[in-house]
């Protein structure tokens, strides 16, 4: 048996005989457990919910009866943000970024109804998941286990028997990260597979094993890298009282600190306009130039259609002024929330920057990114949704561009054109459109790297001393 | 004794470095709430001066009139932020407004800073400032006890429990002042409001009771015979429950035990009741004139059709869904109760209560808001819509005439009530922890 194997053995023994640590992860894991239930609890709730829904709007779609397009462009359609089985896992930003988008006519909206409005405040102390529950309490745990591991034995002098007998710190050093890696991982991995079997029911990603892979690659680079700075802190203090200190100032810099200032820091830099500015701005551009626009619209009309007047058209002039003017919102409304989503990007990499000071940053904001609850991939919903309102504006404004001539806005459409505008579906995107997120895996590695080397570098100096 | 006590504190490097890091703290908190809390007041004073809401004639088309629903900035915004940045402050209701979309298109705000809450100072009160008493409080006993040191304190004239005591008002003392005059200071920078004085004096009680209740449980536990990294770790895992622990539990069983309905539930049956009220809007226009024959001689314009299908359309939408709105606030009062129960469990989550309810940026003030906001609505559009069914034109005196949006949220006794269970939490757990603080207990 190899000196790292032995010293592995030794301390799982110790660990078994002390009840503090099997209860510590027991405690854990009860947690873990009551927060998936009840997250599980609530996402079956509202899955269910939002496919009656979606029936039912489909069915008032349908149901219109005869109408003038427009005033179904105006009524419209709403397109409703669905959730996957790994948002159990991770919440992430979802529950802040709403969840229904109304794809109404001349204006783009941002989603409707974001689901913390409809909690207490409590929730945002903390949000029990186990990805939550992963990045605040794994760390407290790996520090209880593994704050004394290096430290106690250089306290009490038995690094110097273990010297004696040929043992260098570097299989010390081994011996320890071994069993610590593996608690920590293990729980890591208890904490997170039960979402595997609670989920049934809930839509699954198509590529949710991929997902599943990277979510577990950020498990373990975590798990890696709050061992290696527990065993870095223990290696290099003098105490296990100091070590015990240093680790749980750490603990709280990191999972407490760093993430609330980050958040409001990078809000601070990459500002989002109020709204209510955001709104002024875009309907004083909505509206500038509105006067030249209508002109050079009906001269180019009358100049494609070969006429002189207006009344001479053979199509509804009033079909091809609201699409030219849906046009001109979109470019308006292209820009505006285009730097909307910059903004929230720039945000995003403020926080990848604070992973740098806080593995727990780095650890959430892979996990949000891989279970498909960031920002990029509320992004890539309300640009499925936009995409999708425009077409179907686009589809009423040319109906009634083809068949209102003479009666514009008095003219009804045939309630078939309805069936023939098809619902909103939306296709989770592949965890691609989160890549950037392989980053934060980076950084997470770094982590490990620079504690791994850090730790190394202190047991190194024992042999010094 | 008192100025000893503080070099033989700060002689500790660590010890300097954290309170150094604590201040620190305190002025980002006020610095990083202070841009949000002028940015949010910004705003406001640019929505109560848009243009759109601005009645220039002396008669306006009922069809016309717009008018805005502000939640007046709150006095101690700079310090809590509370749910301002979650919650609509502002709003407009107009004659083809419904009840539903009073607060439409306003979530735009960045999600991580939302996801991870706001860096102010109600944050470093309830989250970093006990951490602070906690290493700073590992000496009150502890350090001394393990090095024999407690023993001969014993034996000295001075006696330990007025050496520990002392020990312990001096750390509260060390940990309250910054936060106090960073508080203070903030208050002072930002624009005058009513009440601010008053609140702030009772936002530092608030604050000065949280903190002397978690001064009082370590003076507390520095009875107990244990080392100074065991009670060093109890009592960080006192806070872990206190502050993270209690407050999800608390926030995950409010919503198990209270969920609100489905906003998705909430759209299709509004959109539903709207397409049948389309369809009925004759005869709901028809039932209005029959209901209201003093309308029927009032008329002064012509109306076009559209209008009268849209009020009528909205009515029916608005009576239609009003259940369903309703069972929304009232899932969220009950969420709230539940929560509330938790705060006996937690006095974190019961101060960050107490400090956003003072600041007037609490739950309580933004569904009073809410509540107010569609009263006001209601009774606008009692107003407007006979008046834009006919054609007729208002006044700005018709206008003034309606009662004015009034917020009016209820939290004095809550917040008197929860004042006095941390006060008096704090002097009870104090006077037993000093109590046991003798010779024969401590050492």
């Amino acid at each position: 048996m190899s000196a790292a194997r032995a010293i592995l053995a030794k301390d799982v023994r110790e660990l078994r005989r002390d009840g503090r640590a099997l209860l510590t992860l027991g405690r854990v894991l009860l947690l873990g457990i009551a927060a998936l239930w009840l997250s599980a609890q609530r996402m079956r709730t509202a899955e269910s919910a939002r496919l009656e829904a979606a029936a039912r709007e489909r069915q008032t779609w349908l149901n219109q009866g005869p109408a003038n397009p427009h005033s179904v462009a105006h009524f419209s359609m709403y397109a409703f943000k669905p959730q996957t089985s790994l948002a159990l896992f991770e919440p992430g930003l979802a529950p802040y970024m709403g969840e229904a988008i109304w794809l109404e006519a001349h204006y783009q909206d941002p989603a409707r109804f974001r689901a913390a409005e409809d909690a207490t405040e409590a929730r945002r102390f903390a949000d029990l998941s186990p990805a939550w529950l992963v990045a605040v309490a794994l760390p407290l745990v790996v520090i209880a286990l593994g704050f004394a591991s290096l430290a106690r034995e250089r306290e009490q002098g038995l690094w110097r028997q273990l010297a004696a007998a040929g043992v260098s710190s570097r299989e010390v050093l081994r011996g320890k990260a071994g069993w610590l890696l593996a608690a920590a991982v293990g729980l890591a991995a208890l904490v997170s597979l039960p979402t595997l079997l609670v989920s049934a029911g809930l839509p699954v990603p198509g590529d949710a094993g991929a997902r599943w892979v990277l979510i577990g690659v950020a498990l373990l680079l975590y798990a890696a890298a709050l061992t290696g700075v527990t065993l870095a802190i223990s290696a290099a203090s003098r105490t296990t009282r100091g070590a015990l200190l240093a680790l749980l100032a750490f603990w709280m810099i990191s999972v407490v600190l760093v993430p609330r200032l980050a958040g409001t820091a990078a809000d601070a830099f990459a500002p989002v306009p109020p709204s209510l500015d955001f709104w002024t701005q875009v309907r004083k551009e909505l509206r500038e130039g509105s006067e030249e626009r209508a002109k050079r619209l009906e001269a180019e009309t009358l100049r494609r259609f070969g006429v002189a007047r207006v009344e001479d058209l053979l199509v509804s002039f009033a079909g091809i002024e609201l699409q030219a003017s849906e046009e001109h919102g979109n470019a308006v409304f292209d820009k505006h929330f285009g730097a909307i989503r910059g903004a929230h990007a720039r945000q995003q990499t403020l926080m990848r920057l604070a992973g740098l000071v806080s593995p727990a940053v780095a650890f959430r904001n892979a996990t949000a990114a891989f279970a498909g609850t960031d920002a990029a991939h509320h992004w890539h919903f309300a640009g499925a949704a936009e995409a999708h309102r425009r077409a179907v504006v686009k589809a009423l404004n040319d109906d009634m561009t083809a068949h209102a001539r003479g009666q514009d806005f008095d003219y009804k459409a045939d309630p078939r054109l309805w069936a023939a505008i098809s619902a909103f579906t939306y296709v989770q995107p592949s965890w691609t459109v989160s890549r950037g997120a392989l980053v934060d895996l980076g950084v997470l590695a770094l982590w490990v790297a620079a504690a791994a080397a850090s730790a190394f570098a202190a047991v190194r100096r024992w042999r010094v001393a | 004794m008192m100025g000893f006590e503080l070099k033989l504190l700060f002689r500790e490097r660590l010890a300097v470095i954290a309170w150094a890091g604590f201040l620190a703290c305190a002025l980002a908190a006020a610095v990083l709430g202070a841009a949000w809390a002028e940015r949010h007041r910004a705003a406001l004073a640019g929505h109560a001066a848009d243009e759109r809401f601005a009645i220039s004639e002396a008669q306006v088309a009922a069809t016309d009139i717009a008018r805005q629903l502000i939640l007046p900035p709150a006095p101690l915004l700079d310090l809590t932020i509370g749910r301002a940045d979650l919650e609509p402050s502002a709003g407009a209701t107009s004659f083809f407004a419904r009840e539903d979309k009073l607060f439409a298109n306003y979530e735009l705000d960045g999600p991580v800073a939302l996801a991870n809450g706001r860096f102010d100072l109600a944050f470093v009160v309830v989250w970093l400032a006990p951490l602070l008493l906690i290493a700073l409080g590992l000496s009150i006993a502890s350090a001394d006890r393990d090095t024999g040191l407690l023993r001969q304190q014993a034996a000295a004239p001075v006696g330990i429990r007025r050496v520990a005591v002392g020990r312990a008002l001096l750390r509260l003392v060390l940990v309250l002042a910054p936060v106090a005059l960073v508080a203070i200071g903030a208050t002072l920078a930002a624009p005058a409001a009513e009440g601010k004085g008053q609140a702030l004096a009772l936002w530092l009680l608030i604050a000065a009771g949280y903190l002397a209740l978690w001064q009082a449980a370590i003076l507390f536990a520095s009875t107990l015979r244990v080392r100074q990294e065991a009670l060093g770790a109890g009592l960080l895992a006192v806070w872990a429950l206190i502050v993270l622990v209690v407050p999800a539990f608390g926030s995950a069983t409010a919503q198990a035990l209270s969920p609100p309905p489905s906003r998705f539930t909430l759209i299709a049956e509004a959109r539903a009741a709207e397409v049948a009220a389309r369809d009925a809007a004759p005869d709901l226009l028809n039932k209005y004139m029959h209901d209201h024959p003093e309308l029927l001689s009032a008329g002064s314009g012509e109306v076009e059709a559209w209008v009268k299908t849209s009020a009528m359309t909205g009515r029916q939408v608005e009576a239609a869904i009003g259940p369903t709105l309703a069972s929304f606030e009232d899932a969220r009062v009950r969420q709230r109760h539940v929560a509330q129960a938790f705060e006996l469990l937690s006095p974190a989550l019961l101060t960050h209560r107490l400090l956003a309810d003072v600041a007037g940026t609490g739950e309580a003030r933004f569904a009073a808001f809410r509540t107010a906001a569609a009263s006001y609505h209601r009774r606008l559009k009692g107003k407007i819509t006979s008046a834009g069914l006919v054609g007729q034109k208002l006044s700005r005196g018709d206008l003034d005439a309606i009662a004015p949006l009034r917020v009016e949220a209820q939290v004095g006794g809550s917040v008197a009530f929860g004042t006095l269970l941390l006060v008096g939490a704090a002097l009870l757990l104090g006077a037993f922890g000093a109590h046991r603080f003798s010779p024969n207990r401590a050492i």
